[in-house]
């Protein structure tokens, strides 16, 4: 009896030890994909929209003449304006700074004859312009009898 | 039997393939914006440590301690083993122990004369045994040109003397917190002449390569930017995934970015606050990140856009002046 009752008490102690181990492979199971849940997650972010648009910050802002420009930009250049520019010339004014077709000036003055050597089509883009530039630019254009088009650029999407 | 020969062949080529792809993800790349590489010391005086150590130890310690210091005093005697040397004040007899880890500075330390003017920099520490005493890591020992500089100012190991008074204040995430900002940063003040505010987003861009008077054609960029939790994420409980919250910072502004952050450091810096940094590339342009959490209400976030990194020293400095408010 005594012998029979041991071998059950063995018998039993090993299933414990046995649901143990199971609980505890259970348990790593769980972690790990826990873990797994937590690392590999994207995280998302509530728009798309860039934070910093830099096809727009870096691009302009090229300064110099334009051969530097040429210079420095290289490869791939996609700037409509780039490529037509024979026909278009795009003057963009952000805050107080104006560029010629990407390229910073130093003011209206050196625009007005870099336009006047060719008949150009004028985009006058206004970029969160300072009112004060940009009313010096459009002076500088009528002054200079050259046609223009204006843009502006102030969506919120 | 030959199946287990086949494999007995392939599992130590598996182990060394392991080991060396181990070994490539294991050795951290370098950042060129990593300020570690060019820290900025205080300038402190050997009559101010020791005044202050004498005053009030703890408040002294919670100053000095742990602090990178560049320490002007008079250059004392090498201790025995050349390992370390004393410095002493004009006014307390007290000496700072200096001790040279490797023979290059050893030799530096051997050629200053005794009672000459030094300015020895390095990490500083407080040795409670057997009595409190300074004891200075050193990093850079350097002659003495001129008086030390009065009034708050820092260093780095060239010599060049950095005051905050030379510095504008920018505060980052104010809505995070009440009567101030929850980041405070000092960038040098000829930064304001080509500061841009961001359009959409908190934070402002500064057109290094149009600052007047160097006007260059390649951009160099810094950006300074805080990224709100609250505000930005979708989903508040990837507030505490800061390390994927950062990888969704750059994907959102480099969209296609496949981002490998176990190649780049993340680590405390030499002034003891973590960043994550990664260097990528945009247009032909490197562009590198630098992440640092504000808690848990937000992340202030640097992108330095460059091919010819000429503002690196101003750049790096920035990271000393960084606050963020707990």
């Amino acid at each position: 009896m005594m012998r029979i009752g041991r071998i059950k008490k063995d018998h039993g102690r090993k299933t414990v030890f046995q649901r143990r181990r199971a609980v505890l492979s259970a348990s790593i199971l769980i972690g790990v994909l826990l873990l797994d849940g937590f690392s590999f997650g994207e995280v998302r972010l509530k728009t798309d929209r860039p934070m910093i648009d830099l096809k727009e910050t870096v691009q302009y802002s090229v300064i110099g003449d334009e051969d530097t420009m040429t210079d420095s930009e290289g490869q791939e250049e996609t700037d409509p304006s780039e490529t037509e520019e024979e026909k278009t010339a795009e003057i963009r004014i952000r805050e107080t700074r104006i560029y010629l077709n990407g390229v910073l000036q130093s003011g209206p003055a050196p625009i007005r004859q870099q336009l006047l050597s060719g008949g150009t089509r004028v985009i006058l883009v206004d970029d969160y312009a300072d009112y004060q530039t940009y009313l010096e630019v459009r002076e500088m254009l009528r002054d200079a009898s050259i046609p223009y088009h204006e843009e502006e650029i102030r969506n919120a999407s | 039997m030959r199946r287990r020969g086949s494999y007995g062949k392939l599992i130590p080529v598996l182990i060394a393939c392991f080991l060396l792809t181990g070994a490539f993800s294991l050795a951290p790349v370098t950042v060129t914006m990593d300020p570690d590489k060019d820290p900025l010391y205080r300038v402190v005086t050997v009559d101010v440590l020791e005044g202050a150590l004498a005053e009030n130890k703890a408040a002294a310690m919670v100053t000095y301690e742990k602090q990178l210091l560049a320490v002007c005093g008079i250059m004392g005697s090498m201790e025995d083993k050349g390992n370390a040397f004393t410095m002493t004040g004009s006014e307390s007899a007290e000496a700072i122990r200096c001790t040279v880890s490797d023979a290059k500075l050893r030799v530096q330390a051997a050629g200053q004369a005794p009672g000459s003017a030094v300015c020895v920099m390095g990490k500083m520490k407080l040795s409670a045994l057997p009595e409190a005493r300074w004891t200075l890591s050193v990093d850079v020992v350097a002659p003495m040109t001129g008086n030390a500089p009065s009034g708050e100012c820092w260093r780095d190991a060239s010599g060049t003397i950095i005051r905050t008074s030379d510095r504008a204040e920018k505060g980052f995430g104010a809505d995070r917190i009440r009567g101030g900002a929850r980041v405070t940063a000092l960038i040098p003040r000829s930064f304001l002449s080509v500061e841009e505010e961001l359009p959409d987003t908190e934070g402002f861009l500064y057109r290094l390569n149009e600052l007047p008077g160097e006007r260059k054609a390649q951009p160099e960029q810094l950006y300074l930017f805080y990224f709100d939790n609250e505000t930005m994420l979708q989903d508040q409980n990837d507030i505490r995934r800061t390390t994927k919250v950062e990888e969704a910072i750059i994907k959102n502004i480099l969209p296609g970015e496949s981002i490998a952050f176990g190649k780049f450091p993340k680590r405390h810096n030499a002034y003891g606050r973590p960043f994550q940094y990664y260097d990528t590339a945009y247009d032909g342009y490197h562009a590198e990140f630098a992440f640092t959490p504000a808690g848990e209400d937000g992340i202030f976030c640097m992108l330095y856009i460059y091919r010819s990194s000429d503002h690196l020293k101003d750049i790096l400095s920035v990271f000393r002046f960084l606050e963020i408010a707990q």
